[in-house]
């Protein structure tokens, strides 16, 4: 909402400079955004909440200076000097939808001369950013934005039958817009009609063939009350706003609705001569009754922790435009809400935020009454910290990737369901409009962008949540609880290194996170290469993934080198960790370690190495260590060499070579028995 | 260097060592070379060792003598050895000069995304004042996003809300205050929650807009919370996050679910208040929005809004870690560049 201060002082002239002036009514609800010089004048912009449509009128503001800094506030002159026609004998209104149209009245301005717009008229228009078009039109303009009033006037010699019917659209019905829109119309809208035809879309925009035109002599002159939510329905199924529009929605004052057209016909008459004919013809169904709001003063206090004075509430209320009744039994205040304020007033809680708005949050102390509590950070926290500390202390970059993804990416790869994919519909977003079901996506995305930007080798890893249907595609319907998707957080990391190296990553946050007996074991192949696509299976249940990306899935990212990606599930992940950590006491006798190389065929696995020494079930055999795996000259085709680490010890004594010599001739016979051979 | 293999012992032989040793111990350059000359003369199977276990093969008559010059050879040897390894290297200058201006071999460490960092942040003052963290639905019901928070249908209020839907009646969250009302569902006051979180609106993504960003969400619920209550936790809040002189205003605003409304303003942390280009000159910087619980709202989680009062407040987390560090588009955080994440 533009204005200027000139403009300002016209109905309230507190003696304030611009920047107090844009200052107090910014710190009290009236956001001025900004303020520039235009002549001799000042604009102000203000920002008006849609909770505030008393605001979208210079009047309105004028009302919240008058209440910040006692000054009067003077309206305009608004009465009419009127001719001997009588409205009534000249033209009538029928209001067909009183729903849609609670109050709609008509003036008639006989013998005007449509031309340019005096000076001052203009001058006033074009400083706020408003095109004069011609007087008549302008002096609408002006009367809306000085009062929030929407105004209409209708060249009265084209309406049909000379007058105005207020109805309902008829489907099929069309009609051309003073801005050249074809509008279809509908039983859901309201318009303005003449005897045969609609003349305008009531509240958003009046016809192209009943507009004030250089050759109108008689103008009939619309101000009326329109339903606030259809008239937002209508705008936007109509894709048409307009300044009347924008204000309907938000509501009007039904009351003033008389009180601008007379203010109008008057200007009019001052600025294109004419006569205005006796009275008005006024439809309105159910006049404003104003709602009577009690305001305990203790309650305010209770709200606010400080204690306002009741004269100091009564001021502000009255300056504001509400009628307080004068006795008040135990500080009770009887409020009666204007009409200018019924959209936003109707309880108490708003009668207090009227007045402190005004006496200033300035005045409210800091005090704390809250009793200290000794938070802890819940589970979830904790886990999500120990992990992040885990894989940045790795080398992991944490990324942060967008939840939606194409059609195509997002049934690429699906760890955790094989429901289709969530989607939305947005024009903002045609392409990617399905719900994530993998972070893996999202962490190839972000490589792509680091690959295209040229930097080298990067580990990056995210803890977010994906969406998980319950039922497939259609199949989901309802708008409750149990039809929203599973959010589940996993966490995704992608790496260059090796698999095994992963998967050693892997088994370091399974080891910050206090998780034992994973198994890693060959998965499906999901998006990973054939041979390389890893499942980690924890209590019987799926854990995750990992693997190496394929090649046609890298070459969709522009990735050169396939990378390594694991998925956990982190929710389960969260369940299972131990974060609680007890001591051991640490051993106090020696260990003896050997180390062994054995070869053994391709397809013996270190697990069932492990699991041959383990079933020995040495009692000195402490830990079995994993070294490495050699393959090539001196190790037949068809076979490697595993070397590993045995260390023994007993708790109470020193081991003897004998014994530890034993335990390892033990452990050489088990692995021969997998045709293993022990390597010099 | 003593390579000979003892096979007997006699005075020779031992003046013999001892001259090895001493010679070895002398030419030693670094406390490495010294280690291996100690390890082969005193260690373990050292020479000492093995020439002491050759006097019982010598002549029982000469064996005193013999033992007592080889102890005091070893004595010896010992005492210089003693000597070598508290001094200073005398050969230091010798060596090659480290550089001290090359760059050391980096540690691998990575980095928490920005957005993390500052809701960390965030979370972590405000654990301090005792509140504890809720969580609700990214997908969610159009009742917790809207009229639970007394925003209803076909109002203007929901132009700052515009939303991404599913289907009818189930959309993507557009702020977090829907953690407000499923949390008061589930529990009766006090309740002293923070919501962090990800919301989706379908803006037009700019330098300052995405269809994705992270709001967190405050509530406080209980007898007697008060207006000058909400000013101590943000005030609190602000000194906690941004320093211990920054000050804060309440500014009038209007959010549906809250009665009485604020913007609440910190002193530019850019220019202290003096006034610059990030606060256009106003000294203030917007960090969140906050107000009294809107009777409507306890209304729709049966709360008693006679026997109970509360605040809530929200903030953009992109927003403060823009301000903050002085990042200048927001479409950097999803890019997930390493040369911005390595920044933080």
């Amino acid at each position: 909402m533009k204005i200027t201060a000139d403009w300002l002082r016209e109905y309230c002239d507190s003696g304030l400079s611009v920047e107090d002036l844009a200052h107090r009514l910014s710190m009290s609800g009236c956001l001025i955004e900004e303020t520039a010089p235009v002549g001799d004048d000042a604009l102000m912009v203000a920002e008006v909440t849609a909770n505030r449509p008393d605001l979208l009128g210079v009047i309105g503001i004028a009302r919240e200076v008058a209440a910040l800094t006692g000054a009067p506030l003077r309206l305009p002159a608004a009465d009419v000097e009127e001719s001997a026609e009588k409205i009534t004998a000249a033209t009538s209104v029928e209001v067909q939808a009183p729903d849609l149209c609670p109050r709609y009245t008509a003036r008639l301005i006989r013998g005007v001369k449509v031309g340019p717009s005096p000076e001052w008229l203009a001058r006033r228009l074009e400083a706020v950013g408003v095109r004069p078009i011609n007087n008549v039109v302008d002096v609408t303009n002006f009367v809306m934005l000085e009062c929030g009033q929407p105004l209409h006037a209708f060249d009265f010699d084209k309406l049909h039958g000379g007058r105005i019917v207020v109805r309902r659209g008829v489907e099929g019905e069309v009609l051309i817009s003073i801005d050249e829109t074809k509008c279809k119309l509908d039983p859901s809208m309201p318009i303005i009609a003449d005897a045969d035809r609609p003349v305008a879309i009531a509240g958003v925009m009046g016809g192209l063939d009943t507009e004030i035109s250089p050759r109108t002599v008689n103008v009939l002159l619309e101000s009326a009350q329109f339903e606030n939510t259809n008239i937002r329905r209508t705008s936007r199924k109509l894709g048409l706003a307009s300044d009347s529009s924008y204000r309907f929605e938000r509501g009007i004052d039904p009351i003033q609705t008389e009180w601008a057209s007379r203010r109008a016909a008057r200007l009019i008459r001052e600025v294109a001569g004419g006569s205005i004919c006796e009275g008005v013809a006024d439809v309105w169904a159910a006049p404003y009754e104003a709602k009577q709001v009690t305001l305990r003063m203790a309650r305010m206090s209770r709200l606010l922790g400080i204690d306002v004075p009741e004269a100091e509430a009564r001021r502000i209320l009255a300056a504001l435009g509400f009628a307080v009744q004068p006795e008040s039994a135990d500080g009770n205040l009887i409020v009666a809400v204007p009409a200018f304020r019924a959209q936003d007033i109707s309880r108490e809680a708003d009668l207090i935020e009227e007045v402190v708005r005004i006496y200033g949050y300035d005045k409210i102390p800091e005090t704390c009454t809250l009793k200290a509590v000794a938070g802890a950070p819940g589970r979830m926290e904790d886990v999500e910290s120990v992990a992040r500390n885990a894989l940045t202390g790795a080398g992991f970059y944490e990324a942060l990737t967008n939840s939606f993804c194409d059609d195509r990416t997002a049934r690429l790869v699906s760890p955790w369901t094989d429901n289709e994919p969530l989607r939305f519909h947005n024009a903002v977003r045609r392409h990617e409009n399905r719900l994530r079901v993998s972070l893996m996506p999202g962490l190839l995305a972000a490589k792509r962008v680091n690959v295209a930007h040229g930097v080298g080798r990067s580990a990056l890893f995210e803890i977010s949540r994906v969406f998980l249907p319950k039922a497939d595609g259609g199949a989901m319907t309802g708008a409750d609880d149990a039809s929203r998707p599973e959010e589940r957080a996993v966490l995704a990391l992608l790496a260059e290194d090796s698999l095994l190296e992963l998967k050693g990553i892997v088994e370091t946050l399974l080891d910050a996170l206090g998780i034992g007996g994973a198994a890693f074991e060959v998965g499906p192949r999901a998006f990973f290469k054939e041979g390389l696509s890893g499942r980690i299976v924890l209590d019987g249940r799926t854990l995750g993934v990992l693997g190496e990306v394929g090649q046609e899935v890298a070459d969709r990212f522009d990735l050169p080198q396939p990378p390594v990606m694991a998925e956990l599930d982190f929710a389960l992940l969260t369940r299972h960790a131990a974060l609680e950590k007890s001591y051991r006491k640490l051993p106090a006798q020696p260990a003896a370690v050997r180390d062994l190389a054995v070869v053994l065929d391709e397809n013996v696995t270190w697990a069932a190495v492990e699991k041959a020494l383990t079933d020995l079930a040495l009692p000195i055999l402490e830990k079995i260590a994993f070294f490495d795996v050699f393959r090539g000259r001196q190790v037949p085709k068809g076979r490697k060499s595993i070397a590993l680490s045995l260390t023994f010890r007993a708790p109470d004594r020193t081991l003897t070579s004998k014994e530890v010599e034993d335990a390892r001739q033990a452990c050489i016979q088990a692995l021969e028995k997998l045709g293993g051979e022990l390597r010099k | 260097m003593m390579t000979r293999r003892i096979k007997a012992l006699d005075r020779e032989t031992i003046r013999e060592i001892e001259r090895n040793a001493l010679a070895e111990l002398e030419a030693a350059e670094d406390a490495q070379a010294l280690e291996a000359v100690r390890v082969r003369y005193m260690g373990r199977k050292g020479i000492f060792r093995d020439a002491a276990s050759l006097l019982g093969k010598a002549d029982p008559a000469e064996r005193p003598a013999l033992g007592k010059a080889l102890n005091a050879a070893r004595n010896e040897v010992e005492e210089s050895l003693k000597g070598k390894s508290f001094a200073a290297p005398k050969n230091a200058e010798k060596r090659r000069a480290f550089d001290f201006t090359l760059p050391g071999r980096p540690a691998p460490r990575g980095r928490l995304h920005p957005i993390t960092r500052t809701i960390e942040a965030v979370k972590d003052v405000f654990g301090r004042l005792g509140f504890e963290i809720a969580y609700g639905p990214e997908v969610e019901l159009d009742h917790y996003n809207f009229e639970a928070l007394n925003i209803p249908a076909d109002h203007p209020a929901r132009d700052a809300f515009d939303t991404f839907y599913l289907r009818p009646g189930v959309c993507l969250r557009s702020q977090t205050s829907t953690v407000q009302i499923r949390t008061m569902e589930r529990r009766r006051p006090p309740v002293r929650i923070l919501a962090p979180g990800k919301v989706y609106r379908p803006d037009t993504v700019d330098a300052t807009h995405s269809f994705l960003f992270h709001q967190i969400e405050g509530l406080v619920v209980d007898e007697g919370v008060t207006m000058a209550d909400l000013k101590y936790v943000l005030h609190q809040f602000a000194r906690g996050l941004l320093g211990h002189d920054v000050g804060i205003r309440f500014r009038p605003s209007f959010f549906p679910f809250t009665e009485p409304s604020v913007e609440v303003d910190v002193t530019c942390f850019k220019c202290n208040g003096k006034g610059c280009p990030l606060c256009k000159r106003s000294g203030w910087i917007e960090i969140l929005g906050a107000g009294m619980v809107d009777p409507n709202v306890f209304g729709h989680v049966g709360y008693d809004a006679e026997q109970y009062t509360g605040f809530a407040f929200g903030m953009g987390v992109e927003r403060i870690a823009m301000l903050s560090q002085g990042i200048d588009d927001i479409r950097l955080f999803m890019d997930n560049d390493l040369r911005f994440l390595e920044q933080f």
